[in-house]
């Protein structure tokens, strides 16, 4: 990268099924504020802002980045608003490290929020409006039978059953119980994962993520700026974003079918050649259980043919060979335009050294991701990924 | 850090009432191609697509994902911004400067036949204060107006001068949607719709899309095509409440102006400047803009417009396009104004070029009553 980039600060909001207390405004001001704490910031180090959000039917008011720009202190100051579905908060992450990249902007702060317990219909029902409106539209498909056709499809080309599933699940639920901000906090164990009910065949209540309200801040600075704010900046040594167009219906071609081409590609920026030795923690978007397992083979950690082997000898747990999702991930709470960001906030976290129950000791190199995608025309299905690669050393 | 952004493949589309020819996908498809084309590069070659569109116009969840492919997504890296296309622009210029990407490809669209915008806009206010006053983009805008209007006593005439001028200058260009000219007593006749603003003080609704490559210096000059280089942007915001603001002035717009100039150099606009794209999102904030983008002094627009300074024959012609208020579709018009003013900086305006024109600046705004501003700064060498 031509000009380095650290992470020297992050915030978040507790998510939870409905603030109550908190207007949108009110959200977005509570995560500002502690971000710019944790940076040990004011309002007038930042030179720019940048604002994520997922579909704004959810939040009911067109132009969040407009109402909220007073609470996020961006009066008189560049203001950009992002929206790329899932990735959302991937790509405002990106969105500022642009900003800095090319020597416009010293810090920048990057934002990102939802609220998804306003809407009088249920967010389900809200994202079934991304669909064609002619051929899937009338099938009244949503994300539940998306993921769940997907996971049917990993099944069979990856042979992991429904024990492995649970068994992730369990393990993210348990994580997110040393994640004082993460939304579900269930004390489970696989036997009631594998009891759950079905929502989606073959997804179960524990394999699924809720739907949460809350915000991500992090505060980016450039290489000059980054280690006079902060002793441990998170650098961004590596990243990469790609679209991809597949067709479910072509054998084997799963939601992570291209994830291997796009995570090689930031590999390659960050210095990256052995995955499964240079990384020590990865906190990818796994809003459904089952495509952890898909991901090990995916982020390079090892062949498509031993992701259940990998499975089974707890590769992923917190005392595993590579903790995957150690704030609980996705899984345990989603608010769709801060569920990107706040991957690269936990990256972040884990390089810093303030991951306090959840922190895994010695770590140089965290990847993050942010993914989106939803059918389209026809059967074919647009796949967003965001991969970033933070480092305790700039590479 | 690169040197230079400059701007090598330039499309629009017709703009027009209802586009009964294509469907949204089609429209952005050809339009994205188009652009291409004039850059004389293969799709393969763009390294990342930056998109502009509002969700809630086009009528579906995240619209980026359904034009992700006549967009010419595939396998690449592809931002989506909910803003207006400037921010796209904004956005592709800082990822060519950065030195992480060599191409861009930027485009934004609007269907604004698909959908109400009167009824839409509602939603663009909070639920608290706003929305209980039946608010939508405008009666916020005629507030606005009436506000300016008071404070320096601007009358119906100045306003209504905006509208011929912009529309005399639609004639002569074939993508506008209004090409038939209005004389000043039609504009001072029209009907009020809300007042002070008259029919003819206001934009139609448009379907369109525009699109633009930008590149590094070092693919730039490969090409043999005149190229437009960005020698200046900035942006900025304003508070969003409107009575905790002068609504008679745009800070935001100041501001960017400001950052936009001295990147560029600029110190005096209205001189070194030759010509101005902006957008006139009614006829009074035309004359609003000039004010805040330092043409003229505050509150001194309606004499400046009286003087005929801006028009085609002017010493510094604004919107020789015909501008928003004869084409708008709703998302793009941003980026449309960059598109003018490049094509009059390379000197591929065709009938609406101004003669001589070296360095030209785009203005866009976003949110209500000018709460987001941009401006671009281009120059031909």
């Amino acid at each position: 990268m031509t000009r380095r980039v650290a992470v020297v600060g992050t915030g978040q909001t507790k998510y939870k099924t409905k603030h109550h207390h908190l207007s949108t405004p009110d959200m977005y001001f509570e995560v500002v504020k502690r971000c710019l704490e944790d940076a040990e910031l004011s309002l007038k180090d930042i030179d720019a802002f940048v604002i994520g959000t997922g579909p704004e039917a959810l939040d009911g008011v067109n132009g969040i980045d407009k109402w909220c720009a007073d609470a996020l202190g961006a009066m008189n100051k560049p203001l950009i608003k992002i929206n790329t579905g899932g990735a959302t908060g991937g790509s405002t992450a990106l969105t500022a490290l642009d900003h800095i990249c090319s020597g416009v902007f010293d810090v920048v702060m990057a934002i990102a929020g939802q609220r998804m317990g306003q809407s009088t219909a249920h967010p389900q029902y809200t994202l079934s409006l991304g669909f064609d409106p002619i051929v899937t539209k009338p099938f009244s498909i949503n994300s539940l039978p998306l993921f769940a056709g997907d996971a049917l499809l990993c099944m069979k080309k990856y042979g992991f059953n429904e024990y492995h599933m649970a068994r992730i699940a369990v393990k993210n639920h348990l994580n997110a119980l040393n994640n004082p901000y993460a939304h579900l906090h269930i004390k489970t164990t696989i036997e009631e994962a594998l009891k759950a009910k079905f929502l989606s065949y073959p997804l179960r209540r524990l394999d699924l993520c809720p739907s949460s309200e809350g915000a991500c801040a992090i505060i980016l600075a450039s290489e000059e700026r980054a280690p006079k704010i902060t002793a441990s900046p998170a650098w961004i040594n590596g990243f990469s974003a790609g679209t991809t167009i597949i067709n479910p219906g072509i054998k084997g071609m799963d939601s992570t079918y291209s994830w291997d081409k796009i995570t090689q590609k930031a590999y390659r920026m960050a210095g990256i050649d052995h995955p499964r030795k240079q990384i020590q923690v990865a906190e990818p978007y796994i809003p459904v259980s089952y495509q952890e397992i898909p991901a090990y083979a995916a982020f390079g950690f090892c062949l498509p043919e031993d992701v259940t082997k990998l499975v089974e000898e707890g590769f992923g747990e917190m005392d595993g060979e590579i903790p995957f999702c150690p704030s609980g991930g996705v899984l345990c709470s989603n608010t769709i335009g801060a569920s990107g960001l706040a991957r690269v906030a936990e990256a972040a976290i884990q390089i810093m050294g303030k991951g306090e129950a959840r922190q895994v000791p010695d770590v140089k190199n965290v990847l993050a991701t942010a993914g989106g995608g939803i059918f389209g025309t026809g059967g074919m299905t647009a796949f967003f990924l965001d991969v970033l690669i933070l480092g305790a050393k700039p590479y | 850090m690169g040197s230079r952004v400059g701007i090598i493949g330039i499309s629009e589309s017709r703009c027009e009432g209802m586009n009964r020819k294509d469907s949204l996908n089609d429209l952005i498809f050809e339009t994205t191609s188009r652009a291409l084309e004039d850059a004389g590069i293969h799709p393969s070659d763009i390294d990342t697509v930056v998109m502009a569109e509002y969700d809630q116009v086009d009528g579906r969840l995240i619209g980026a994902m359904s034009a992700a492919l006549a967009a010419h997504c595939y396998d690449k890296d592809e931002i989506r911004v909910e803003d207006d296309g400037m921010a796209a622009l904004a956005i592709a210029y800082m990822r060519c400067l950065s030195g992480n990407f060599n191409t861009a490809l930027v485009v934004s669209w609007a269907m604004c036949s698909q959908t109400n915008l009167d009824i839409l806009t509602r939603l663009n206010f909070d639920p608290f204060f706003h929305r209980p006053l039946g608010l939508n983009w405008m009666t916020a805008h005629a507030i606005q107006t009436l506000s300016y209007m008071n404070q320096w006593g601007i009358t119906e005439e100045q306003g209504a001068r905006v509208t011929v001028k912009n529309r005399l200058n639609a004639v002569h260009n074939p993508n506008a949607h209004l090409r038939v000219k209005v004389s000043l007593e039609e504009v001072l006749q029209s009907k009020y719709v809300s007042w002070p603003l008259r029919r003819l003080n206001l934009p139609p609704h448009s379907d369109g899309a525009c699109a633009m490559v930008l590149s590094t210096e070092e693919i730039a000059q490969k090409s043999d095509k005149p190229i437009a280089w960005i020698k200046g942007i900035g942006w900025a915001n304003d508070t969003y409440y409107l009575g905790d603001k002068d609504l008679w002035r745009l800070p935001s717009l100041a501001i960017a102006a400001r950052r936009a100039y001295t990147m560029a150099k600029i110190q005096n606009p209205l001189k070194e400047i030759d010509v101005a794209e902006v957008y006139d999102i009614t006829s009074f904030h035309e004359l609003m803009e000039y004010e805040a983008l330092g043409f003229c002094k505050e509150g001194e627009a309606g004499k400046f417009i009286d003087r005929g300074i801006t028009s085609m024959e002017g010493e510094l012609p604004v919107n020789p396009s015909g501008g928003m208020l004869s084409s708008n579709p709703y998302t793009a018009v941003g980026l449309f104004r960059v598109a003018e003013a490049a094509l009059q900086v390379t000197g591929r305006a065709e009938g609406r070029q101004v003669a001589n024109a070296k360095v030209a600046l785009a203005h866009a705004m976003s949110g209500m009553c000018g709460q987001s501003n941009f401006v671009v700064i281009l120059s031909s060498g």
